[in-house]
């Protein structure tokens, strides 16, 4: 799924088990009860980085644990209150379930990761994308880094020419602004790519 | 309601309700001697409480059955008492309103126990999940000092969990967010709570939708009450249905769930 070329960034890895004291993470009130370290952790360091929420060793994780602890954070990403990106790995297939159902609900979305030897070896989306937005963020880790110049170009040379330039950077941004993709500034243009990847 | 020593079902604790509401005084529940299932025994529990709440204490005539599980409910001594009891393959577990926290060991035995009853690791999780997230909204939602129910019955390949509070029930709850301040009946308030993040809070409202994702792919049924109106989602076909229903007022909200591994035997 991903280009070899760039290197793998550090990331911030935060285990979730250890952060919360319990395997089992259910309802308003435990989340109520974990949400002040959940805050505490991610504003600790004021920094744009990239937090990976690794929730293996989490047996049961609900819906409402996770609306009370993760997503009012995502929002304030989105909203562009907090410089972070979110990536998260190791959730069960129950704890992903209710992730998602509460990501769907709410209009999120989250980048969901697989790692081998620590790095991110694979990402998913999870949640509630346009599936143009989604097609995007593919071709975007496909490339590693890419601009909306060069995604125009490939898109036209593979006779997805219906396809503008102006679509092109307004998808990655939109992608940008939900915090799915880093923007930099190259040159005279911007250039796109997933946050767990640097130059 | 029946007098032999036979199986009481919930459809019969209803029709009991109609008939002290449609009959008034006397009443008196004459179940000696019969077997009751586990959520009807909560309901009933559950009835009994709104009774003393809204008649004269003295000119009740109750009498309630002797059965194990109901015997179970007595000497909890619920909702004036506290802890946990267990019985055979039945627990039943007072829920106070001061600690969230104490149900996670009833939590932690619903999820050994269904792993020894056949139920699959991620199962067992996404029921405890499922009945964590019930017991959660007594807490979180039904405004009321009095501690609510928590009980499980295990037995081979299936589980019956039912968790009751005697708290402000879904209506009134709803009322309190200006979202939904429409709502008129309990009905609509049910109907619209079981929908993922509807709540009295602008945050939250999950617990129903992470029951239903539970259960959906077993055998089964799921029954939630609050105020007059009752919904069941019944697996016990191929064809799921959505059924609802009338009763008379009640307090609180009362949510048990039947899940089995198999189909029923067709007879």
């Amino acid at each position: 799924m991903m280009s070899d070329s760039p290197q793998p960034a550090m990331l911030r890895r935060v285990n979730v088990r250890q952060l919360t004291g319990s395997d089992t993470l259910v309802g308003k009130t435990d989340g109520q009860r974990d949400a002040p370290k959940f805050v505490n952790l991610v504003f600790g360091d004021d920094r744009e980085e990239s937090l990976l929420w690794d929730w293996s060793g989490i047996e049961v994780a609900t819906a409402s644990y996770f609306a009370t602890t993760i997503i009012p954070l995502m929002r304030m990403i989105t909203s562009g209150e907090l410089a972070k990106y979110f990536l998260f790995a190791g959730l069960n297939k129950n704890c992903l379930d209710e992730f998602a159902l509460v990501l769907n609900a709410e209009g999120l979305v989250a980048m969901l990761v697989k790692l081998k030897n620590e790095k991110v070896a694979s990402v998913d989306l999870v949640g509630k994308l346009d599936p143009v937005y989604a097609n995007t963020f593919r071709e975007v880790i496909r490339h590693g880094a890419i601009s909306a110049a060069e995604l125009f170009k490939h898109s036209q040379s593979r006779g997805k020419s219906q396809i503008g330039k102006t679509a092109w950077v307004n998808r990655l941004t939109g992608l940008n602004r939900l915090r799915l993709l880093r923007k930099e500034k190259v040159g005279r243009e911007f250039v796109f790519r997933a946050p767990f990847m640097e130059v | 309601m029946p007098t032999s020593d036979r199986y009481v079902s919930i459809r019969e604790v209803e029709q009991y309700q109609w008939r002290v509401a449609t009959n008034d005084i006397p009443l008196t529940v004459p179940v000696k001697g019969t077997q009751l299932s586990l959520a009807a025994a909560i309901e009933l529990a559950c009835f009994e409480q709104f009774l003393l709440h809204t008649h004269d204490e003295n000119k009740l005539r109750i009498r309630f059955p002797t059965c194990g599980v109901w015997k179970l409910i007595r000497s909890l001594r619920w909702p004036n008492g506290n802890g946990t009891l267990k019985e055979n393959s039945t627990v039943l577990s007072v829920l106070p309103q001061d600690s969230g926290r104490r149900s996670s060991d009833s939590l932690r035995s619903l999820q050994t126990d269904l792993r020894q009853h056949g139920f699959s690791h991620t199962l067992a999780g996404s029921l405890t999940g499922a009945a964590g997230e019930i017991i959660d909204n007594v807490f979180q939602h039904s405004q009321t000092e009095l501690p609510g129910l928590f009980g499980y019955q295990l037995s081979r390949r299936k589980v019956t969990f039912c968790v009751a509070d005697l708290g402000v029930g879904v209506l009134k709850s709803l009322r309190q967010n200006p979202q939904y301040r429409h709502l008129m009946t309990s009905m609509d308030a049910l109907q619209t709570a079981i929908a993922p993040g509807v709540s009295r809070f602008d945050a939250g409202g999950y617990g129903f939708s992470t029951l239903m994702r539970s259960v959906a792919e077993l055998w089964g049924k799921t029954r939630l009450r609050s105020g007059e109106a009752v919904l069941v989602f019944d697996r016990e076909t191929e064809e799921r249905r959505k059924m609802h229903s009338y009763l008379p007022p009640f307090l609180g909200v009362q949510v048990s769930a039947i899940c089995r591994l198999d189909p029923p035997k067709k007879s």
